[in-house]
């Protein structure tokens, strides 16, 4: 018994090194994933906070940037506005169909504004930290996009702030569309370029070219149908593989994100009611 | 005891300025994402020779898991601590003049030379800078990119902390 505490006096340092690396590696390596606490991130009420005040005042070296932007996205939605006018006046003018009045109509998705105050590219697992939270009704499985396409899904939050899972995350999966073949494929991201994307489980039969647009499938509650998401760079197909992998180029990568958009799903409990078995 | 007050300052100086400063330097070069600062290693460098190492390595832990909370990446950085910690005794140990170190003294460019701390800097920030990686990345496949990444991290950081030490050049 005295040798053996002569033993663990003697090497203290390396019996604490084990067990503080143990700890840190188990955090890597769990903590991170999804449905797991927001304790060590910046997406606490603590370092949100911190973190939003150090955004603010470099979000003013980007004011330029930033402005373009809402520029071109006003004049998007400006050209969106006038079709879907056309659509209605279209509709309308058919004498016999009785047509809803635009107020009455259900609006399914309502948008929540949001800029991001933290994002990481450097790991294989990146997170982004955006400044609105369950107060200003952000839950759980929201999807957020930007004018740039999809930039991930809400896995966490808090009071005022939420986590999001970038989709330059390897555990992330959205589901997309090739637009020409109506082709179903799910998008992952492989490290580390932040310009594309890889495309799976497209099966073989299926014709695809290089250029094709692809968008988002709308199949889950996170997005909506139709956010365009980039172009087929390159396809092919291993031997013995039923599947394309297809490499998706990006319209934009989100290196120089600020502000993005979180969608919210307003028929996503009705839809989950009509399927009760599969609570996911 | 000024060497107490010292180090607790430098600690606050140092967390200060990764988390104001270096943690939003983004560096793209030739479409590699994943080039950082950590100024923070720095503290751990410094302590005072006599630091137990015990203290060094739950010191190293410590500072990672603040770093951690604000660049959202729980373990990394605490782990790499707790590396640095463990290692730094054995690199010191190896690095040893012919005649022997003062014994109170904090590892700097004014206590002991300019080539000495420049080597001792270079090895330890490759250390962290690789236990950072390595441990961020986890996966063997990958392994080129830890690699990658921990020459072009470590050759950043170690630029910003000599320019850093040169211009300081603290004496405790």
């Amino acid at each position: 018994m005295g040798t053996f505490i002569q033993f663990i006096v003697k090497n203290l340092h390396f019996i604490l090194f084990l067990i503080l690396e143990v700890v840190s590696i188990n955090l890597a390596v769990n903590f991170d994933n999804r449905r797991k606490s927001l304790f060590l991130s910046t997406s606490n009420q603590f370092s949100g906070f911190f973190q939003e005040n150090i955004q603010q005042i470099s979000d003013y070296l980007h004011l330029g940037d930033e402005n373009r932007n809402l520029v071109s996205e006003n004049a998007r939605l400006q050209e969106e506005i006038l079709n879907l006018r056309q659509n209605i006046l279209r509709a309308r003018s058919r004498d016999s169909v009785e047509i809803a009045t635009t107020d009455s109509l259900p609006h399914r998705y309502s948008v929540i504004s949001a800029s991001v105050i933290s994002n990481s590219f450097s790991s294989v697992q990146n997170y982004l930290t955006i400044n609105v939270g369950s107060r200003q009704g952000v839950h759980e499985g929201m999807g957020v996009i930007s004018e740039k396409g999809p930039v991930g899904i809400v896995i966490k939050s808090s009071h005022d702030f939420s986590k999001v899972l970038s989709i330059y995350n390897i555990e992330t999966a959205i589901s997309a569309l090739v637009k020409k073949s109506h082709a179903l494929g799910v998008i992952q991201w492989e490290p580390f370029s932040l310009k594309h994307v890889i495309m799976r489980e497209i099966p073989r039969h299926i014709e695809l070219t290089v250029g094709d647009t692809v968008v988002t499938s709308g199949y889950s509650f996170s997005f909506p149908p139709d956010i365009p998401l980039g172009t087929v760079e390159d396809f092919n197909l291993e031997s013995g593989e039923n599947d394309y992998t297809v490499k998706v180029k990006l319209i934009e990568d989100l290196y120089s994100l600020s502000n993005c958009y979180v969608i919210n799903d307003t028929w996503r409990e009705e839809i989950r009611n009509t399927h009760p078995k599969d609570t996911k | 005891m000024t060497s107490y007050s010292a180090n607790i300052l430098r600690f606050l100086l140092v967390l200060i300025a990764q988390i104001l400063i270096f943690n939003f330097v983004r560096i793209k070069w030739a479409e590699i994402p994943f080039i950082e600062v950590f100024i923070y290693p720095l503290f751990l460098f410094l302590l005072p020779l006599r630091t137990s190492h015990s203290l060094l390595i739950v010191l190293g832990f410590g500072i990672g898991l603040i770093v951690d909370i604000f660049q959202n990446t729980p373990g990394v950085h605490s782990g790499a601590g707790t590396f640095t910690g463990l290692m730094r005794p054995y690199i010191i140990k190896s690095l040893t003049p012919r005649g022997g170190y003062k014994v109170h003294i904090s590892p700097t460019i004014s206590t002991t030379t300019f080539r000495w701390f420049a080597i001792y800097c270079a090895i330890m920030i490759i250390l962290h800078c690789f236990a950072v990686s390595l441990i961020d990345i986890f996966q063997f496949k990958l392994l080129p990119y830890v690699l990658l990444r921990t020459i072009l991290t470590s050759i950043v950081s170690y630029v910003i902390m000599m320019i850093v030490m040169i211009i300081f050049d603290p004496k405790e």
